[in-house]
């Protein structure tokens, strides 16, 4: 960061998830406190606001569909936070939202100093994404064919047609199909809880 | 005086206030526009207040509050959105404070952008703010 650079920073967030969700989901991740619609952290007070802009249609065009995504958080560091601290606490928010499965873009001026560049144009985002849900290099076997997915240090076998319509769903959600099955699996191993 | 829907005269005479005292050195005309000015929001539905600038003051603020970013960045596409839109968010604005305080005075949420005189967003109906 240059001094006197401006700090602001807004991500973009695309996620079939309601606002109130979201909202928990972005203190969960920063460990922060929820008032009314910011969360309050020790580094940031962040915003979650719906995009006005919001277009399902475009928001799936590459690379600008990020433009159209359903929501935005913003934030600006807390005065007497030292800048790498507020931009290493970006950079985890955002590697925290795209664990979920989230698409989200980073829009700043340090952009070039978060994970993935932020995530636009980010051709890597997908093996980050993949390394998350998937656990080490060592540990994984990558399949070519979807059929088969690696799950840490579990293998299962899909059918080829429950395969086929996943493969079809991450591809219109542009998301790789483990962050699906591991957001997929969160989601019924909560419901079991409840 | 015409109020926005689902607001009270005192509620909207305080936000006015406030808006005047914290936005004021942007614009002065100020608006509400969207469903409560329409009259058809829900009960879940924001409040979108607008400062309305002409062209030159909006290209100005473009300038101020964008800098100059990387024409490779996300950034920099949120710079362009802004000005073949013509509104400038809240955020971007440096208006941050300004969204929250509403927020919190009227129990709802509240939206608050710049919008370029004759641009996309500058779509009435509108309700000014006294």
């Amino acid at each position: 960061m240059q001094p006197n650079q401006n700090l602001y920073c807004k991500i973009l967030i695309s996620t079939d998830v309601s606002e109130d969700v979201l909202l928990k989901k972005v203190a969960s991740i920063t460990s922060g406190r929820i008032d009314q619609w910011t969360v309050v952290t020790e580094w940031s007070e962040i915003d979650v606001v719906s995009n006005d802009d919001f277009n399902e249609t475009k928001s799936g065009e590459v690379p600008d569909g990020f433009l159209f995504y359903p929501y935005y958080i913003d934030m600006e560091p807390d005065k007497d936070v030292f800048c790498e601290k507020y931009i290493s606490e970006v950079g985890s928010l955002l590697k925290g939202l795209w664990e979920q499965g989230w698409k989200a873009v980073a829009a700043c001026d340090f952009e070039h100093e978060l994970p993935e560049k932020g995530g636009y144009r980010a051709p890597d985002l997908n093996h980050s994404l993949k390394s998350s849900v998937i656990g080490s290099e060592e540990e994984r076997q990558i399949p070519e064919d979807h059929s088969d997915t690696n799950t840490g240090k579990k293998a299962f076998l899909v059918d080829e047609l429950l395969a086929g319509r996943l493969t079809e769903i991450a591809e219109s959600k542009q998301t790789p199909p483990e962050a699906l099955i591991e957001l997929w699996l969160k989601e019924k191993i909560l419901e079991a809880q409840a | 005086m015409k109020i926005p829907q689902g607001l009270t005269k005192a509620q909207f005479d305080d936000v006015a206030t406030l808006l005047r005292s914290e936005a004021g050195h942007i614009g002065d005309d100020i608006l509400v526009h969207g469903s409560r000015a329409k009259g058809n929001a829900s009960a879940k539905s924001d409040i979108d207040f607008a400062i309305r600038v002409p062209h030159e003051k909006f290209d100005a603020m473009i300038k101020s509050r964008f800098g100059s970013p990387n024409p490779d960045s996300a950034k920099f596409r949120t710079m362009q959105h802004a000005v073949s839109t013509g509104k400038i968010q809240a955020g971007e604005a440096g208006l941050r404070a300004v969204r929250r305080e509403l927020q919190k005075r009227l129990g709802m949420k509240a939206d608050l952008s710049v919008i370029r005189t004759g641009g996309h967003f500058d779509q009435g109906p509108y309700i000014p703010i006294p």
